[in-house]
This record gives C-alpha cells, sequence and structure tokens, in this order.
C-alpha cells in the first residue's frame, strides 16, 4: 500500500531525479578537482553535502508542485481507503530515500576514486541531521500552508541561512567543519535527527488529518 | 429497505457559504439524484460526507456505521468518481489503477481488464491525453472494480457529450441490476435523472428543500397552460414559475386537481424535473416552466 504511494511519488519527480543524480555524479568530482592541497581533502565532502541538500530540496519542490498541480488528486486519494497518514508518511520515506541514494552514489564515488576521501558514519550522520532539519521543517509548513507559502519562505530562509553561514563557521568547532566526531556525538546527532524527524511527523499528519481537500 | 448512507444534522461554514442542518438518507437499491443549481452546496455536501473536508457537526453513517470510527471499512465498500476524475494527469492508466488498487482489499483486476476492453481504453495511455468522456469511463472502471456497494458520483455528466452520457447511464443501470446497491449522483443536467433516478434530493443555498421518489414528485407536479385570462386570485398561489404571454400563460403546480376545477380549460402536462428544480429553489420563480 504505501509502496504504491512511493512509487506516484517517483512517477511524478523520475526526471528531476535522474537530474540531481546525475549532478550528485559530477559536482563532488568537479569540485576536487579544481583544488589542490588541504582544501581538496574537504571539497568532495562539502560537495556532497550540498549536492544531497539541493536533491532533496528540489525534488521537494517539484513533488509538491505536482501536488499542487493536481489538487483534486490529493482529494481522491483520500477518498480511496488510504489514511492521510499513508500519504504523510510515504512523504517522509520517499525523501529520506533520495538522501539514501545520495549516500550511495557519494559511497560508489569514494570507492571509485579514492582522492575524495572515504566516506562513513561521520560524514553520512551530520549530513543526515541537515536534511532532517530541511524536512523537519519543511513539511509541517507545507501541509499547514500549501505549497505556494511554503515555496516563498523556504527561499526566504535558505537565502538568510546563507547570510549566517560565516558566524556557523565561525563558532562551530574546526572538528565539526573537518567531519570528526566522535562515536558518541554522532549517536547523540542521530537521535536528534530521528526524533526530530518523527515530531515533524506527527505535526504534519496532524496539519494533513484537518486540511480541507479542494 | 435499508440505509445505504444517512446524514443526520451536517453543518459546515466557510467564509461565503454554509451547509445548514442538512440531513437525507440514501435507500438501498435507488438511484438517488442530488440536484441544485451551481454552489448549491452538491459537492461540498459530497466532500464533507467523505471526509475530505472537516465539519463543524453532524453524524455521518455509511452502512449503519459512523464514518468517523470505520472510515477506512468504509471506504473499502465506497465507489467513488469526482468531477473530472481526480488523477495524476502524468501517470498512464495503468500507473494511476496500481496506485487506486493497492488501497482497496477486494480489487477485482479481470473486471478492471473488462471496462478497459468495454471503453477501448489503452492502459499505456497518458491519463492526461484522455477526452473528457474517456476520463469519466476510466474514473467509472476504477469505481466499478472492486465490488462497490455504494457510488457516489460528483456532476459525473458535466461537459460529456449525449452519446457517452447516455453510456454512463446505461452502466450505472447494469450496476444496479445485480442488487444490494445505491448510487448517489450530484448533478445540475437534470435531465439525465428523468428516467433513470429513483429519489431526488435538492439542495439549495445549502440546505435541504425535499428528499423524495421521483415518481411521486412526477406525479404531484405538472405544467399548466392556459388562458391568462382565466388567472384568478385564487389559482395564484397553487402556481409556481408563471410565465405570461400574448397568447397566454405557462406555470409549475403541484396542485393539479384544484387547479383542474378552477381552470377546466387548462391544460396539463408532465412536469420535468428541472421544472421542479427551478420551481423549488430561491431566483428559480423568475423561470418559466420549460415543457411544450
Amino acid at each position: 500500500m504505501l509502496l504504491q504511494l512511493i512509487k506516484k511519488d517517483f512517477l511524478l519527480t523520475w526526471k528531476y531525479l535522474l537530474l540531481m543524480g546525475a549532478l550528485c555524479c559530477f559536482y563532488p568530482i568537479f569540485v576536487h578537482s579544481r583544488l589542490t592541497g588541504s582544501a581538496a581533502a574537504y571539497a568532495g565532502t562539502l560537495a556532497f553535502v550540498l549536492m544531497t541538500f539541493f536533491s532533496v530540496l528540489f525534488v521537494l519542490l517539484q513533488a509538491f508542485q505536482k501536488e499542487a498541480m493536481y489538487p483534486k488528486a490529493s482529494a481522491y486519494l483520500c477518498a480511496l481507503p488510504y489514511r492521510r497518514r499513508d500519504l504523510v508518511l510515504t512523504k517522509y520515506i520517499y525523501f529520506l530515500g533520495i538522501f539514501l541514494g545520495c549516500c550511495l552514489i557519494y559511497w560508489l564515488e569514494t570507492r571509485l576514486f579514492p582522492e575524495l576521501g572515504s566516506f562513513g558514519f561521520s560524514k553520512a550522520v551530520p549530513t543526515f541531521t541537515g536534511v532532517c532539519l530541511l524536512l523537519g521543517l519543511y513539511l509541517p509548513v507545507q501541509y499547514r500552508l500549501g505549497y505556494e507559502c511554503t515555496k516563498y519562505f523556504f527561499l526566504i530562509a535558505i537565502l538568510g541561512f546563507s547570510f549566517l553561514l560565516p558566524l556557523l563557521i565561525r563558532y562551530l568547532p574546526p572538528e565539526a567543519l573537518a567531519f570528526r566526531f566522535t562515536p558518541g556525538t554522532l549517536a547523540g546527532l542521530f537521535i536528534f535527527s530521528s526524533g526530530l524527524l518523527a515530531g515533524s511527523m506527527a505535526v504534519s499528519i496532524h496539519f494533513y488529518k484537518k486540511a480541507a481537500l479542494t | 429497505m435499508k440505509n445505504l448512507l444517512e446524514v443526520r444534522g451536517l453543518n459546515k461554514a466557510y467564509r461565503n457559504f454554509a451547509l445548514h442542518d442538512v440531513s437525507f438518507s440514501l435507500p438501498e437499491g435507488c438511484i438517488t439524484g442530488f440536484i441544485g443549481v451551481n454552489g448549491a452546496g452538491k459537492t461540498t455536501t459530497l466532500k464533507t460526507i467523505l471526509g475530505l473536508t472537516p465539519r463543524e457537526s453532524g453524524e455521518i453513517l455509511f452502512f449503519g456505521q459512523n464514518l468517523d470510527k470505520e472510515e477506512r471499512a468504509i471506504k473499502e465498500r465506497l465507489g467513488i468518481v469526482l468531477d473530472s476524475g481526480g488523477f495524476y494527469g502524468e501517470l498512464s492508466l495503468m500507473e494511476m489503477k496500481a496506485l487506486a488498487a493497492s488501497s482497496y482489499r477486494s480489487w477485482d483486476e479481470a473486471e478492471f481488464r473488462r471496462y478497459l476492453d468495454r471503453f477501448s481504453l489503452n492502459p499505456r495511455q497518458k491519463i492526461n491525453t484522455l477526452s473528457k468522456g474517456m476520463r469519466m469511463k476510466y474514473a467509472l472502471a476504477l469505481a466499478l472494480s472492486h465490488k462497490a456497494e455504494l457510488l457516489i458520483m460528483d456532476e459525473p455528466t458535466s461537459g460529456l457529450d449525449p452519446l457517452i452520457r447516455r453510456q454512463l447511464l446505461d452502466i450505472l443501470r447494469e450496476y444496479m441490476d445485480r442488487g444490494g446497491r445505491g448510487v448517489f449522483f450530484s448533478t445540475h443536467i437534470t435531465s439525465d435523472l428523468d428516467q433513470l433516478a429513483d429519489m431526488l434530493i435538492l439542495i439549495d443555498r445549502g440546505r435541504i428543500v425535499f428528499q423524495e421518489e421521483k415518481d411521486s414528485l412526477m406525479e404531484r407536479y405538472r405544467i399548466v397552460k392556459g388562458d391568462a385570462k382565466e388567472l384568478s386570485d385564487s389559482v395564484l398561489p397553487l402556481l409556481h414559475n408563471l410565465s405570461r404571454t400574448a397568447f397566454g400563460f405557462t406555470a409549475v403546480t403541484d396542485h393539479a386537481e384544484e387547479i383542474r376545477k378552477a381552470m377546466p380549460g387548462a391544460l396539463l402536462e408532465r412536469a420535468s424535473v428541472e421544472d421542479i428544480m427551478l420551481c423549488q429553489i430561491e431566483g428559480g420563480d423568475r423561470y418559466a416552466a420549460s415543457a411544450d
């Protein structure tokens, strides 16, 4: 049942997935090839983090744009025996799937191009936290305010965040910027991210259960 | 006869429109036409009873079960046809079918294939390339392929050509012939209901005006035609939608016997569902009875 809902999201966004998949393959290698010395050591990882974040965000926007294009389709699905909860859950699962896909692509790249460095939990977990923050905030706002409002809200938020980036870099410990975390920190980040996502899911389900479908 | 659907005291308010204490029931074995002009509240009522939009108050019972408690079990037994389908246009017929079918435990793939063949639908075709008529047939194929006991249709004939409308009506008759079923059919094209419906529910400005068997309504209402000179103060209150011309008058009445006695020269003809609807809704009395 849930599988068909995930497949629906895939069918509606596969063109964008292909594009982002290609960029995920190409971008870390491109960035790494343009840099030398100590900067090159972090370049691949930063490219991976950026591409994962933008892949999830881009496909997220596309998926909800398609839902906004066919508003009666959501109403139709909810008139079938699908629960509204299922429709929300599958969105979270789908976007986590995209994150895993990005990890898999980068992991394969580090195998094929060892100069990119290694890929393990120390890189995957902090990126997971970033993706969870994005999904955890975006999806409840989307289910509460709809596609148009959410799109502008998040574009402004992301632009605002990029201006805060220098501050963040100044105050973050150098180990964090170099993706060197203790196992305890990684476990803490993972638990925090999972909790955030679970809370966000509950809020999204709550909003969508009360939504009037057109 | 048991009721497939009972709606009691349904209230729902928007900024510019509200459903007021909507109550009605659908008996088993009946095709029920839900009629009213555009904006009367038909679609809002359908969406509310399907749980697609929240309600302020009211109780909704399908097959004797409460929608709030048994939503999933109830929806297993419903066939849904929404206005213009409600599909993802970029999916193919088979892809959309897979999505709908996976929600039903009693999905009958062989039945669905039979409908596709019968309607000459290509399963690989994209939904956004279907004409409105084909899209409606596809919606029907989905709605009828899981042994639905109640078919709920929102404006299914709107925008369809007469041939496809006739085919749709034939399919509904076939569906009803299997017994123990019901159809709830909202429309503003009342001519579809003249032959098909067993029961009529009229809604106007968010309020139910009447729920009655179509035959008894058709028996009671008559178009009256006669000489305008015969119109006296005593008969005027018995006439609706009165239209006077140089040659005479036309009106609708639900007091046929009294009119016959008071106006022996008047001609009384069978009224259509549209005539009955117009004489019952606010503003409808400005329009003359259409039968000739």
